[in-house]
């Protein structure tokens, strides 16, 4: 657990959108986990849709990047460094489920909005969420890194492995389908 | 970025503002599944090229070999023999440090159910390890036969050491039977009871401070960064713990205060000019393991906004 790098002060202020950590020194990769534990949760669970699947996702690449902590590029790199690990441990970790449709728990369901003011865009809200679900796991990676994480179209190709303009395409198909089938239940 | 796209950014922000809690990920598990799965590949990985190499010279030594004739003497056939190299037997001295039989006597098993968040390096009763214990989990049954009528519950975990003391009679009405020390989170703080057989004869008290307990708490203090004077504030954690201050003038701290084991959310109110203002985390946040933190304060556009700053 002794492991550092000097990435510490651009590292830290990554933190959530709420959190600034004054940090000096080296950062440990301890003090890493702890700063960006919520945030890695978030980007998994948006691409695995599931509690468990991102824990397992985010452990998973806490491992890998913990093999490589003194190796690690620094800088920007980092964050596409870990971007990258963190996506594709979610992919293994969906190609590795079970083929069956999961049933929400009750605690997850939320209720239906009463009111017609701001419910229109809660149901917009809950409608797109629902069919970020229909799309494949490549492409809601792209997605999210798009437009939860604010990556760049090279930055989501570094992170799933292919170049620039596939992940262009991923994304643009993807919104592109998200459209149509918002269309379709509007009608 | 058009109004659809703009919409995909806002549902995936309202998805993970209202996703459900995930346990944070611990680094010292990740340390230890690091450790047990990526050294022994590496040191496997850079043996391979020196064992393909010697295969590929045996391979060469055997083919050159064989398409000698006459060099090789022809083997009688017969039926080989195997003998095993040495005879294996169990080590007496190996004993498990759970164990399932049936307590002898007057004795009492005990294990250990972690319910609390908290994953524990080491869990232990008087001189017993029973290893690390995670959140969630249970260990095995323990034989208490012999052992004082006091016993201590030992838990190291990443914010310190606790000990809590469990007694059991001694005055020849010992009971016997299968009891479970359960692990539980009170006031931001481990806290341990007693369920099974005769539980009214066994209990676990508040921790009783061994020796070496050691606490490594954050000091938390408050800092007011607005305009105005800020009224009966209160936060207050997940776990329970909460910090309450009478007033908060423009720009005033707080001294640091040790709130215990608490996650970087905490809910805040306050009042301001007769009115009562709410902040509620979008999530509990990583666990505040020490260091010092501030919460600041600020009253915008009628709105209670609060950030964190840690320093460790």
């Amino acid at each position: 657990m002794g492991a550092t790098n000097n990435r510490a002060r651009r590292l830290v202020r990554g933190v959530g959108d709420r959190t600034v950590l004054v940090a000096s020194g080296e950062l440990s990769f301890a003090e890493f986990v702890h700063a960006r534990n919520q945030r890695l949760l978030d980007l998994a669970w948006l691409v695995t849709r599931s509690t468990e699947d991102a824990r397992d996702a985010v452990q998973e690449a806490l491992t890998g990047l913990y093999r490589n902590w003194e190796r690690l590029p620094a800088g920007d790199e980092f964050e596409a460094y870990v971007h990258r690990t963190v996506v594709n441990a979610c992919l293994r970790v969906i190609r590795r489920r079970p083929r069956w449709l999961p049933v929400p728990a009750p605690g997850e369901l939320r209720s239906a909005p009463s009111t017609t003011d701001a419910a229109e865009a809660v149901a917009t809200s809950d409608e797109l969420w629902r069919l970020c679900g229909e799309l494949t796991a490549v492409q809601r990676a792209a997605v999210v890194l798009r437009f939860w994480s604010d990556c760049t179209y090279a930055e989501i190709g570094s992170a799933l492995g292919c170049t620039e303009a596939t992940a262009r395409s991923h994304v643009h198909r993807a919104t592109a389908r998200l459209r149509t089938r918002m269309a379709a239940g509007e009608q | 970025m058009d109004e659809f796209e703009q919409q995909i950014r806002n549902s995936l922000r309202t998805a993970v503002a209202n996703r459900p809690p995930i346990l944070p990920i611990d680094p010292g598990s990740v340390d230890v599944a690091g450790r047990a799965t990526a050294r022994p590949r590496r040191q496997w990985a850079r043996l391979l090229p020196i064992a393909a190499a010697f295969a590929l010279i045996a391979g060469i030594g055997v083919a050159v070999l064989a398409t000698r004739p006459g060099t090789v003497p022809a083997v009688p056939a017969g039926t080989p023999s195997i003998q095993p190299a040495a005879s294996v037997t169990p080590s007496a001295s190996v004993t498990p440090s759970a164990t399932t039989a049936s307590p002898a006597g007057n004795g009492i098993r005990l294990r250990l159910f972690n319910e609390s968040p908290w994953d524990f390096t080491s869990a232990g009763i008087n001189d017993r390890n029973l290893g690390p214990l995670p959140s969630q989990m249970i260990t095995g049954y323990v034989d208490y036969t012999d052992d004082p009528h006091l016993m201590n519950v030992h838990l190291v975990g990443a914010d310190g050491t606790w000990g809590f003391g469990v007694s059991v009679p001694d005055d020849g009405a010992r009971p016997s039977g299968d009891y479970t020390l359960t692990i539980r989170a009170l006031g931001g703080r481990p806290s341990v009871v007693a369920s099974g057989g005769d539980r009214e004869r066994i209990f676990a008290p508040e921790p009783n401070a061994p020796e070496n307990q050691v606490h490594d708490y954050p000091q938390v203090r408050l800092h007011n960064d607005g305009a105005g004077t800020l009224e009966h504030v209160s936060l207050r954690w997940s776990g329970g713990a909460q910090l309450v201050v009478d007033d908060l003038k423009p720009g005033e701290y707080t001294e640091y205060a040790e709130m215990g084991a608490v996650r970087l959310g905490a809910e805040v109110t306050v009042v301001v000019d007769g009115r009562q203002l709410s902040y509620t985390p979008k999530s509990a946040g990583a666990k505040l393991a020490r260091g010092n933190a501030t919460y600041v304060l600020r009253v915008v556009d009628g709105a209670l906004d609060v950030t964190t700053e840690v320093q460790q």
